[in-house]
């Protein structure tokens, strides 16, 4: 089992988190408290970039739906971010993949 | 699981020879009659068995509630004779397995015809008018010393020092040397052995029952040999000169000629 | 040991000094050695009356060597516990073996004061071997013993703790087993002229799993509801979350027998009792299963759950696919999809919780995935109920450590039309 690494950055149209590792019940709350350290201002984006994220569980797929509510309720958007194909068939399968905006790369989120 | 396996029976001696079961005490095993077992084979059969518990019987058969009552140990001797479906056999039963033996005398009578009863005794708690040899408090300091270390340090520490259940012949070859009993069955052996009171028992003893005891014993004093000789309708007491709980180890051929001279009475 | 090289004695006298030490070990006679030896030494006839007895073991016991020698018996020595266990084990242990060692006593002194002692006797015999006497050391075992009641203690303590968690750990096993089977339909329903089986694999006794499932009728013997899914995360909370889901839809079926319509019930329910926070959702199948004629018409809405199989009865395997049916729990107006299906004489409906599909398998623990389950049900097929669950539970048990997943399975199928024309699976 692999860790979860979260790392942040600064993007031109809001913040880029990195979520690196495995996502479960051990650790999800920390992508939790990670987003809600950000503190976005309204109308700016949340990309979460999923490239290295290797296994999700259903607690883990509960913190991004936390995350997303609670960036929605504060007038800002999600973005997931380079998606693994296994993550891309589990949000297809969830339906998730109607509520989540899902881009190909971080480099999109200079372009709005 | 066969009894033969259970209690470790072994069948030796005259196989045409009157029948003589060999019950050991608290303490070791059928170990405890080799010294008299050669002269008794010479002329009769003689069975050795271990209780469950004790010596080379099967552990795994061992029940706290079973072994907690003389009439636990007494169903090992019923059972031990039903397995070699014995028949008016001499049942000589050493300290408490005399008091077993009384017990098994009355739930299988056909199996067993007489009692030798060494250095048997019913009771050991002094009491009003009764002399057991010791005191209550006497009794708990026994009980108390066995629970705690008086099985020797090898028997009660080796399994706390090696600390290794999973593997058992680490401790037994420490203990082997010893009396190989596991310390808890040893305590309940112990608790059954001195605790109990059999008095009433002996009056109902109605077949021929010869006593041994020794003119000096730690355990069983004089006093209780003279009281379950009076107990006992027609018995026949006999004191031997040797010392000690154990004739048969200090004084093997006196304990051997005096059972012989007993069971060949029987048949005149 | 080396001899003593005379130290303090000053120079120029080393070498006169050692020599004066060693006349003195020399002249050290054996009689005192025995005397003063910093252990007990006693020897006794064979009945055991004392009769060599040296002056440490006196000086310890308090006693003088006319009130011992040729008066007391070695277990006049001892404490009365000790007497008792000398007969019945140390004398006649003694006489069988000639040597016994390290075995642990009391002796009792003047004073009244136990001695905690190790004794090791050895039975001297004559030339042609006739036991002569007994002798007998002791050493003061007092700190050992202590230190030995100690290890006794903390032994028994740590037994004693360890017997209590196995018993605690016992019951909990229990509880949950019995709180995890409350979230099961205790028997499924006898419905004349179907079969059903279903099946519910615990990934861990001591974790409640959050799979659940149900068929129960809605009127009658012609119309029935099931419902089957995943509730998210794990344990106590988990469970709350499956029962609630679980009456649910049993209440919303009953009222309106409409699948989609029933999820979303059960959406809003959840909606309403977890916060945006905390959100807490599950996936799941619900449906409805319709008699006509020799048919049976099946309903079947899914918010974002594994897609069922059916089995047909000519060897076919098919997914039911419900694309964009979402998450029950997880977002308001969550969307969900509803297929229809026709079972003939000879089907199987599928029903299963990602604990199948998400199985690790093999050495590179691959996903065990959708292609597999279809190739195995393709194996399978055309199967009864029974079957494709006897089966399915053999597969998740091969699968080991592989399956860490609690995984719910129900299958509804209707026998076919007669036993030959089923194929024997080879």
């Amino acid at each position: 089992m692999k860790s979860l690494t979260i790392t942040a950055s600064h993007a031109p149209a809001g913040l880029v988190l990195e979520v690196a590792g495995d996502l479960d019940h051990t650790n999800a709350q920390q992508l939790r408290h990670s987003a809600q350290e950000t503190a976005l201002p309204p109308g700016r984006l949340l990309a979460m970039d999923l490239s290295k994220l290797e296994f999700c569980d259903s607690s883990g797929f509960t913190a991004l739906i936390a995350v997303r509510n609670q960036v929605v309720s504060a007038g800002g958007e999600v973005v997931l971010v380079a998606v693994t194909a296994n993550m891309r068939r589990l949000l297809h399968l969830t339906g998730l993949d109607q509520v989540f905006d899902i881009r190909d790369t971080v480099a999109l989120l200079t372009d709005r | 699981m066969s009894i033969h396996r259970r209690n470790n029976i072994r069948v030796t001696g005259r196989s045409s020879g009157r029948t003589i079961v060999l019950a050991h005490g608290f303490g070791c095993d059928q170990n405890m009659w080799r010294l008299v077992e050669p002269a008794l084979a010479k002329d009769f059969r003689v069975v050795l068995f271990d209780y469950v518990g004790a010596g080379r019987s099967d552990v795994s058969a061992w029940r706290e509630e079973r072994y907690s009552s003389l009439d636990g140990y007494a169903r090992d001797v019923v059972e031990v004779c039903e397995e070699l479906d014995l028949r008016d056999a001499v049942l000589v039963g050493h300290s408490v397995s005399a008091m077993a033996g009384v017990l098994a005398g009355a739930a299988a009578p056909e199996r067993i015809g007489s009692l030798v009863m060494v250095c048997p005794s019913p009771y050991y708690i002094d009491e009003d008018g009764y002399r057991g040899g010791f005191s209550a408090e006497d009794i708990d300091e026994l009980l108390e010393s066995l629970e705690s270390n008086y099985l020797g340090w090898s028997a009660t520490m080796a399994p706390v020092i090696m600390g290794n259940p999973d593997r058992p012949e680490l401790g037994e070859e420490l203990t082997n040397s010893f009396c190989a009993t596991d310390p808890d069955i040893a305590r309940v052996f112990a608790r059954t052995t001195f605790l109990s009171d059999s008095r009433k028992d002996l009056a109902g003893v109605t077949v021929p029952t010869l006593i041994l005891e020794c003119e000096q014993d730690a355990i069983a004093p004089p006093e209780v040999g003279a009281y379950v000789h009076s107990a006992i309708p027609g018995s026949e007491l006999v004191t031997l000169a040797a010392t000690g709980h154990c004739p048969q180890l200090s004084a093997p051929e006196a304990t051997a000629s005096a059972i012989s001279a007993f069971v060949a009475d029987l048949d005149r | 040991m080396s001899p003593p090289t005379g130290g303090s004695d000053g120079p120029g006298r080393g070498v006169p000094s050692t020599r004066a030490a060693f006349s003195a070990l020399l002249e050290d006679s054996a009689e005192d050695l025995y005397e003063s030896a910093p252990c007990g030494y006693l020897s006794t006839l064979m009945d055991g009356t004392v009769a060599k007895v040296n002056a440490t073991l006196l000086n310890w016991l308090g006693l003088s060597r006319d009130e011992v020698v040729g008066r007391m018996r070695f277990s006049d020595l001892l404490t009365v516990g000790g007497r008792l266990y000398h007969e019945t084990h140390f004398a006649p242990l003694l006489r069988m073996q000639g040597h016994l060692g390290g075995i642990a006593l009391e002796m009792r002194t003047a004073q009244g004061s136990r001695l905690p002692v190790l004794i090791t006797s050895t039975v001297k015999k004559t030339d042609d071997g006739e036991p002569l006497l007994i002798r007998t050391t002791v050493f003061d075992a007092t700190d050992r013993r202590a230190y030995e009641q100690e290890l006794l203690r903390a032994r028994r303590a740590a037994d004693e703790a360890r017997k209590q968690a196995e018993a605690d750990r016992e019951r909990l096993r229990e509880a949950l087993a019995v709180l995890q089977q409350s979230l099961l339909p205790a028997t499924l329903p006898d419905i004349p002229g179907v079969e059903t089986a279903g099946h519910y694999h615990t990934a861990s006794p001591f974790q409640l799993g959050g799979d659940f499932y149900d068929l129960f009728p809605l009127d009658g013997d012609d119309r029935f509801a099931f419902f089957l899914g995943d509730v998210c995360g794990k344990g106590p909370q988990a469970a709350a979350l499956t029962s609630l889901t679980r009456y649910t839809l049993r209440a919303a079926a009953l009222h309106d027998p409409d699948p989609v319509t029933n999820l979303r019930d059960l959406n809003t329910a959840l909606l309403d009792r977890y916060t945006g926070d905390d959100p807490r959702y599950c996936t799941a199948v619900a449906g409805v299963l319709e008699r006509a004629g020799d048919t049976l018409n099946v309903r079947l809405a899914s918010g974002g759950h594994p897609p069922a199989l059916v089995l047909r009865g000519d060897g076919g395997v098919e997914y039911l696919s419900t694309p964009g049916g979402m998450l029950v729990g997880a977002l308001p107006g969550a969307q969900f999809v509803q297929v229809r299906v026709t079972l003939r004489p000879g089907d199987t409906l599928l029903l299963y919780t990602d604990g199948l599909t998400e199985a690790r398998i093999g050495p590179h623990r691959e996903l065990y995935g959708y292609e597999a389950l279809a190739s195995f049900a393709a194996s399978l097929a055309p199967s009864g109920p029974h079957r494709v669950i006897d089966a399915l539970t053999e597969l998740l048990s091969g699968f080991g450590d592989g399956l860490d997943d609690d995984t719910a399975l129900l299958a509804v199928g209707l026998p076919a039309r007669t036993d030959t024309g089923s194929r024997d699976r080879a």
